[in-house]
């Protein structure tokens, strides 16, 4: 499989998805004018990654640690959907695979504390709350 | 007309308008009033909460013109919206035509939101993003949800008589300074 690399724009997020370091970045605003063509194929690469990893994990029977850094700034209601169904398909991960949720906001957002602390509720999975 | 003007600009002065705009509602534009509206928000002397959950709840409302009031037989998207600063916060107001048919759902929709407690608010929002599924339009079915969650104040809506078939459809949010 490939990384996955989308650069920002003003209403979309950069995007910077590595299977062989195990990072995941999504960061920046998030309202693309056609939601489900900009989220398909990053569901489809969490898919394939999926895959990779079920491999991986009989391979070389190492540890593995997947860090995932959500730094939006801002996010629409649509995007909302999408976003869980990522961390969605992160939570469905073989168990023996540490998965760290970091979950960016500033200080003055409370609405963004919010929503990731509403994911995190409604997820069942730990994430880590960094104030930038 | 020049008198017009002028009468317009002591009105947007005296009401503390910071940014306004009638016109057709397409994604360009929405994008365009949001980076106006961003600026204006920025101002140093602004609350940085309240002007941040301002911007938050304008996406909301310029998205949801945008997406769902398409109207009358050119299919236009035709609304007004109005972004002001009393002194205790920030005001978005949003208006546009809409069939006449949906009026009664939209104003139970809103009626239901105003009524329910805050972990209310957020168990409904909870239940929408689990079980919905991304429309035609575009949307999640989550922007009214969204805005009363954000805004945290009852949000405030008229609908006028317009046509046989239409009712011009207004939505105010009060966004109190923290």
């Amino acid at each position: 499989m490939e990384a996955l690399k989308i650069e920002g724009t003003e209403n979309t997020p950069h995007i910077d998805l590595n299977h062989n370091d195990h990072s995941l970045l999504f960061e920046g605003d998030s309202r693309p004018e056609n939601v489900q063509q900009f989220f398909n194929p990053i569901i489809a690469w969490l898919e394939e990654y999926s895959k990779h990893l079920y491999f991986l994990k009989d391979l070389n029977n190492a540890s593995i640690a997947i860090e995932c850094n959500f730094k939006f700034e801002y996010f629409n209601s649509s995007s909302a959907k999408y976003i869980m169904d990522i961390i969605t398909k992160l939570s469905k991960l073989d168990p023996s695979i540490t998965l760290n949720i970091n979950w960016h906001y500033e200080e003055m957002d409370e609405d963004m504390q919010e929503a990731g602390e509403e994911f995190e509720d409604m997820m069942g999975i730990k994430f880590n709350f960094i104030v930038d | 007309m020049t008198g017009n003007i002028f009468d317009l600009y002591k009105t947007m002065k005296s009401d503390k308008i910071i940014c306004a705009y009638h016109g057709n509602f397409n994604y360009d534009v929405v994008n365009g009033l949001l980076k106006t509206a961003k600026i204006n928000l920025a101002n140093p002397e602004n609350n940085r909460t309240s002007a941040k959950k301002t911007y938050n709840i304008l996406v909301e409302c310029l998205e949801n013109i945008h997406k769902h009031s398409e109207h009358g037989e050119e299919k236009t998207n035709e609304a007004i919206f109005l972004l002001t600063q009393p002194v205790d916060g920030f005001s978005i107001t949003v208006g546009n035509l809409m069939p006449a048919s949906e009026v009664a759902a939209l104003g139970k929709n809103i009626d239901e939101l105003n009524n329910m407690t805050r972990e209310e608010l957020k168990a409904h929002y909870s239940t929408i993003i689990k079980n919905g599924k991304i429309s035609e339009r575009g949307g999640a079915g989550l922007g009214m949800t969204d805005i009363a969650l954000k805004a945290r104040s009852k949000l405030n809506y008229t609908f006028n008589d317009y046509s046989d078939d239409e009712q011009f459809f207004s939505l105010s949010v009060h966004i109190k300074n923290k």
